[in-house]
């Protein structure tokens, strides 16, 4: 009878899968799922509200949509851009904090560029110069409830302390 | 932490570990959660968070012990959630695709369903990965006489059922 390291070495062997996916196909697949997340909490936030209420709702959503082409990351030239994505709000007492997530910088021009934040809440991300709505999504939720309080103008050579805010009750 | 793209830096870093490491860290947790495909849900969603949080993982001693710890912790969570869930795929026995078991696979496979997941996790990573009491203690987050009762138990389960003599630690 074998040693029970060898046995327990070959049984783990032929778990071994014999194909594994791509990284990026990892990390392709999350953005879609949370994509499709994002979309399906807007349709919900706009059944549910009226008026005004569901204009709040389609300002805040993140800006990915289904069937537009996302310029990658990759091809994104220019500048630096880093800031906060910020929890403000909640139980009585608490300071605001970096919370981990994904801004999105939606160009005029639609386009949208998206990083991926950490549990410190910062991100960083290079991007043309120019002029952007910037939301974000915390962790775990599907809708983007956070943004900046203004559009943020990105200049030539980069920008730093962009706040995103993440208001909770 | 900053945001990253899928071509960044750490996605490279992240996608070299995942193909070096992905099937090895497959069958590790496979051993323990009893099926492959559950694995590899772990393992890759393990691998995201490392990119998440690759600014702190990178300076770790082992990336691939903290891919590891979170598979496994990922995995006993689904568990804990979807125990049901878990009792009618393992009913079902192995996927039909997997090739036959050989006598000693049979062998492990039944005595390692007949330990605790708490207890399969000690045995593989002490047995398997070789990491000592200590090591194992840190991983689990439980205390060194946790590991050391787990592993006396599961010797005393597998011992006989593997017609193997099992060292004392």
């Amino acid at each position: 009878m074998s040693d029970i390291r060898e046995l327990l070495a070959a049984e783990a062997e032929r778990r071994e899968p014999a194909q594994a996916p791509a990284f990026a196909e990892l990390l392709t697949a999350r953005a879609r799922r949370r994509r499709r997340g994002a979309a399906l909490g807007v349709v919900a936030a706009v059944a549910a509200v009226v008026g005004g209420s569901a204009q709040i709702a389609d300002d805040v959503r993140p800006p990915d949509r289904p069937g537009i082409v996302r310029e990658p990351l990759t091809n994104a030239p220019g500048a630096t851009v880093s800031g906060t994505l910020r929890q403000v709000g909640g139980p009585m007492g608490t300071q605001p904090h970096g919370v981990a997530g994904t801004v999105h910088f939606q160009a005029v021009d639609g386009s949208v560029l998206s990083a991926e934040v950490a549990g410190d809440g910062r991100f960083s991300l290079s991007i043309p110069a120019g002029r952007y709505r910037v939301t974000g999504t915390r962790a775990g939720h599907d809708t983007a409830t956070c943004r900046t309080r203004d559009d943020v103008v990105v200049p030539d050579g980069g920008l730093d302390g962009v706040d995103v805010g993440c208001h909770v009750r | 932490m900053k945001g990253m793209s899928h071509s960044s830096p750490a996605s490279e870093a992240v996608s070299a570990l995942f193909r070096s490491r992905y099937a090895r860290l497959v069958g590790v947790v496979a051993l323990v959660s009893g099926s492959r495909a559950e694995a590899e849900d772990c393992v890759q969603d393990a691998f995201l968070k490392a990119f998440d949080r690759w600014d702190h993982v990178s300076r770790l001693e082992s990336p691939e012990a903290w891919v590891r710890t979170v598979a496994l912790r990922l995995s006993s969570n689904r568990r804990r959630k979807a125990r049901n869930m878990f009792k009618a795929l393992t009913r079902h026995g192995p996927p039909r695709d997997e090739p036959s078991p050989e006598a000693d696979q049979v062998d492990v496979a039944r005595a390692l369903r007949r330990v605790s997941t708490g207890q399969r996790q000690v045995v593989v990573l002490h047995y398997l990965v070789g990491l000592g009491v200590d090591e194992i203690a840190r991983e689990l987050r439980v205390a060194p006489g946790t590991v050391k009762s787990r592993l006396s138990r599961a010797r005393v389960v597998l011992g006989p059922l593997l017609r193997e003599e099992i060292s004392h630690v």
